[in-house]
């Protein structure tokens, strides 16, 4: 929104022209400014210089049509707030008005040329006569000069500088400004019936003519703050503009529909921000659907696409934002919401994050058909130097080649090839990840006050697949960590397989192997199969570990095994990563009670006897369960007792070597069975312990080793 | 047409998730009905919010994505049934203002058997006394009911 010229996001702002006795120029406006609705004014020493700003007319005939194209003047709203006044405020002195004849046939022949040159404007005027204390003014004089200027005589003020508690009276003669706002109103009536009457003739059988004048009504209205009549011209207006699509033939065909979208925009942007300011909120949700739908499909010429959904994403942004400032009172969402019969709202319509998170979507849309247009240009290098002298042209949407010769500078029109040139140009300046990242990241802490936990962890992670195609892991891993947890949570884990894919692929890239031993561990044994879903995921944009199938689970478990295997020794999984594993290093990992490894192996440790007497032999049976895709070969499992004494050791009995190796080490009872785990069948193994002198005795640890993990 | 069905368990895990698109986007549909929870969530513990649909057990439109719209239905037990349809049919419709009949047919009034008939299906499944409770439906009978289904609404809407 912020990218709005400011005389499109506020509410129109009169403009009043002061004439003559510049010192008392700023009290007086700022007197104006004040006000609400504020005044702003136009200081001018003297007449001559309103001479100057208003010229005799030089626009063609009114029932001739324009000769270049164009809906909208660029500057036409600027114009009316600091250029044109309506209403003119010429100031003479007590002493001229009621002093020698002389001076008062002054008064006279500025009142008669003043009139002379705002008439063919219709502007209007009033006098302001500044009195000092004391002073009154003659009253034949005074009705001398009434008659004159041909006003009313609420249409003559007095204003006295010197009495400060005294000006805001002596400047509301009727206590507000209203001989002002009388002045505007009758001017933007006028000028409204004016252009409302040239429409109705249809004289000009033009389309651009006929939007311009709607929408300039439509503006008078809105200045003289009849914003039902505002809002109904600018529908018209925008009902308008959407007939000229694909009659209109004035421009080359993409800069006849950037044009025609960027007025659009405009008209749809007043439109919204004219019923939410209204509190018909229900009403703008249901336009800004209809403006969607109406220009979703008009993505235009393929080369330019880009274009279209950079407008599509600016329209849904802009919409949020208008929804998130005008916070109108959307708390009672169900009347809202129950209201509508065959288009129901709901209710997160009413949300900016809704839109937020659409605006972000399309820009991302937009960066794709970007990235192929820079593809597709093979001239990518010289469109920049071309691309420098375009500039916004003198209608609102339309852009044209700057040519300077010597002193003077001309504007030659674009040719379609040129325009896309320049447009792809423009869009190489943008970094669009930041943007997407930005309205990913409002949406996410709009959905969080809305205490829409899923959606703001959706929106967590396309922020972190953002972050991740643009390289900061550290930002990707912290939001894919916290988007897990939901998913772990709630058993989604074929999200989660696509979370863990990412997760997994960030910590390769920061060569943190104790996180890539866990998140492939835990992908390893995640209970997905394409035997859920009717038919396998074959999608696009799975993750970088790949669809969730057991096949792509039994190739994450051989990487993640074939890594950490003693055989393996120091291997990489790839050559440009940093992952390893050592001897001298080795990883130990703690699948506790609310560890996500849990999924992956678990052990219990089961007291055949209710009590255990010190010095008597008990039996113990230690079941371990693995979820993992292959059958797993322990080396050494050890269990550890609050006892230490009763702490032992099972070696794998295939493995003898490694048996050897570690027999009697620390004196501890070393046993030797089959440590292999076969996918989802418990290996219960049975032995005997005896308590040493507490009958206090539990087992608080089973250390498996094959790369160290330990289960509590 | 409806592109994706899914039930979901009182605990917001999936039971049953089938899709009917040939893009591929299955995983889209996967995020879409995970985040459409949320809808029914805060339609169920904010009964004021949520007027006359509060005592129904068809949710209604939970929320429209920029090709989808998804619909909800909540059992007795707590169990939801999602659906994800397209929203082409609707948009042109609305657009060209000629078909309305269509355009309610992704409305309740169409829905609401549908979902009826998606239920019955589903309290079949877990009648079965294999059938864990709280756990995924590996049916495949379930399975081929539910293509039915939603294949003979594909076919009611398009006439």
């Amino acid at each position: 929104m912020e990218e709005y010229p400011e005389e499109w996001r506020t509410p129109p702002v009169s403009l009043v022209s002061l004439v003559g006795w510049s010192e008392h120029h700023h009290l007086i406006s700022t007197h104006l400014l004040s006000h609400q609705p504020p005044i702003n004014t136009l200081a001018l020493p003297d007449l001559s210089k309103l001479l100057l700003l208003l010229p005799k007319s030089n626009k063609p005939p009114l029932d001739s049509p324009p000769q270049q194209g164009g809906i909208l003047k660029r500057d036409w709203l600027i114009k009316h707030r600091t250029r044109i006044p309506s209403v003119v405020a010429p100031l003479f002195s007590s002493d001229q008005v009621s002093g020698d004849p002389t001076q008062w046939l002054q008064v006279c022949s500025d009142l008669d040329n003043l009139k002379a040159v705002i008439r063919p404007r219709n502007i209007k005027f009033l006098v302001v006569i500044i009195v000092k204390d004391g002073d009154d003014i003659n009253e034949d004089r005074f009705i001398a000069l009434r008659k004159r200027a041909e006003l009313d005589a609420k249409y003559i003020l007095t204003f006295n500088p010197n009495d400060a508690s005294q000006l805001r009276h002596s400047l509301n003669r009727h206590a507000t400004p209203l001989p002002f706002f009388y002045l505007f109103i009758f001017y933007f009536k006028d000028e409204g019936k004016r252009i409302k009457t040239r429409v109705e003739k249809k004289s000009i059988n033009s389309i651009d003519f006929n939007i311009r004048h709607c929408f300039k009504a439509a503006v008078y209205a809105e200045f003289r703050r009849d914003w039902a009549e505002a809002l109904r011209l600018y529908e018209d207006a925008y009902h308008i503009l959407r007939e000229m699509i694909g009659t209109s033939t004035r421009l080359p065909p993409i800069q006849r529909l950037v044009e025609i979208k960027t007025v659009a925009e405009q008209l749809h942007f007043k439109i919204s921000n004219l019923l939410l300011h209204g509190g018909k909120v229900k009403e703008a949700v249901t336009w800004f659907r209809q403006h969607n739908n109406s220009y979703r499909k008009l993505v235009g010429a393929p080369e330019v696409v880009f274009l279209h959904w950079e407008w599509m994403s600016r329209q849904f942004l802009v919409f949020g934002e208008l929804l998130e400032t005008s916070s109108v009172s959307i708390q009672n969402i169900s009347s809202l919401v129950s209201g509508a019969t065959d288009r129901p709202l709901t209710e997160w319509e009413l949300h900016p994050s809704y839109y937020y998170q659409l605006a972000a979507n399309y820009l991302k849309e937009k960066r794709s058909s970007l990235e192929l247009a820079l593809s597709m240009s093979e001239t990518s290098n010289e469109i920049d130097t071309s691309a420098e002298s375009v500039v916004p042209s003198l209608y609102v949407g339309q852009f044209a080649q700057l040519l300077e010769q010597g002193d003077s500078a001309t504007m030659k029109p674009l040719t379609d090839e040129e325009y896309t040139d320049y447009a792809i140009a423009e869009g190489k300046r943008f970094q669009d990840s930041f943007e997407i990242i930005a309205l990913l990241k409002k949406s996410c802490e709009s959905y969080g006050n809305l205490k829409a936990r899923r959606m703001g962890s959706f929106c967590a992670f396309q922020m972190a697949t953002e972050y991740f195609a643009v390289g900061d892991f550290s930002n990707a891993k912290q939001l894919f960590d916290g988007v897990a947890s939901q998913y772990r949570q709630e058993g989604w884990f074929t999200l989660l397989w696509e979370v863990l894919g990412y997760l997994r692929e960030c910590s390769k890239k920061q060569g943190a192997v104790r996180d890539f031993v866990e998140y492939s561990l835990e992908m390893a044994a995640l209970p997905v199969s394409s035997g859920t879903d009717a038919k396998p995921f074959r999608f696009k944009e799975c993750s970088p570990a790949g669809p969730p199938s057991f096949s792509q689970r039994e190739v994450i478990h051989k990487e993640v095994f074939g890594l950490v295997s003693r055989e393996a020794g120091s291997t990489s999984v790839e050559d440009d990563t940093h992952i390893k594993i050592t001897g001298d290093t080795p990883l130990h990992l703690e699948i506790d009670h609310v560890s996500p490894l849990r999924v992956v192996l678990l052990a219990s440790v089961a007291f055949h006897e209710q009590i255990v007497k010190p010095g008597v032999s008990t039996l113990i049976t230690v079941s371990l369960l693995s979820q993992l895709p292959h059958t797993v070969e322990i080396d050494q499992l050890e269990v550890q007792f609050n006892q230490s004494e009763c702490n032992f050791v099972i070696m794998n009995a295939q493995k003898p070597s490694l048996a050897a190796m570690t027999d009697g080490e620390q004196g501890h009872q070393v046993e030797s069975a089959p440590l292999v785990l076969v996918t989802n069948k418990w290996l219960r193994l049975t032995y005997g312990v005896k308590s040493g002198m507490s009958a206090v005795l539990f087992c608080f640890t089973c250390k498996s080793m094959i790369f160290s993990i330990n289960m509590i | 047409m409806i592109v994706c069905v899914a039930v979901v368990g009182h605990q917001n895990n999936p039971l049953y998730i089938q899709s009917f698109t040939e893009a591929d986007d299955a995983l889209k549909l996967h995020h879409i009905v995970h985040c459409s929870l949320d809808v029914v969530d805060e339609r169920v513990n904010n009964p004021k919010k949520s007027g006359p649909t509060l005592n129904e057990t068809f949710l209604g439109l939970l929320y429209p994505t920029e090709n989808y719209k998804v619909y909800g239905y909540l059992t007795n037990t707590k169990v939801k049934f999602i659906i994800v349809a397209t929203d082409l049919d609707v948009r042109d419709a609305d657009v060209r203002n000629v078909d309305i009949a269509l355009l309610r047919c992704n409305n309740a009034s169409c829905l609401s058997p549908f979902f009826r008939r998606f239920h019955a299906a589903y309290v079949d499944a877990v009648s079965n006394p294999f059938h864990v409770p709280g756990k995924k439906i590996t049916s495949t009978t379930f399975a081929e009911r539910v293509s039915t289904i939603v294949k003979s609404f594909g076919l009611s809407s398009a006439g």
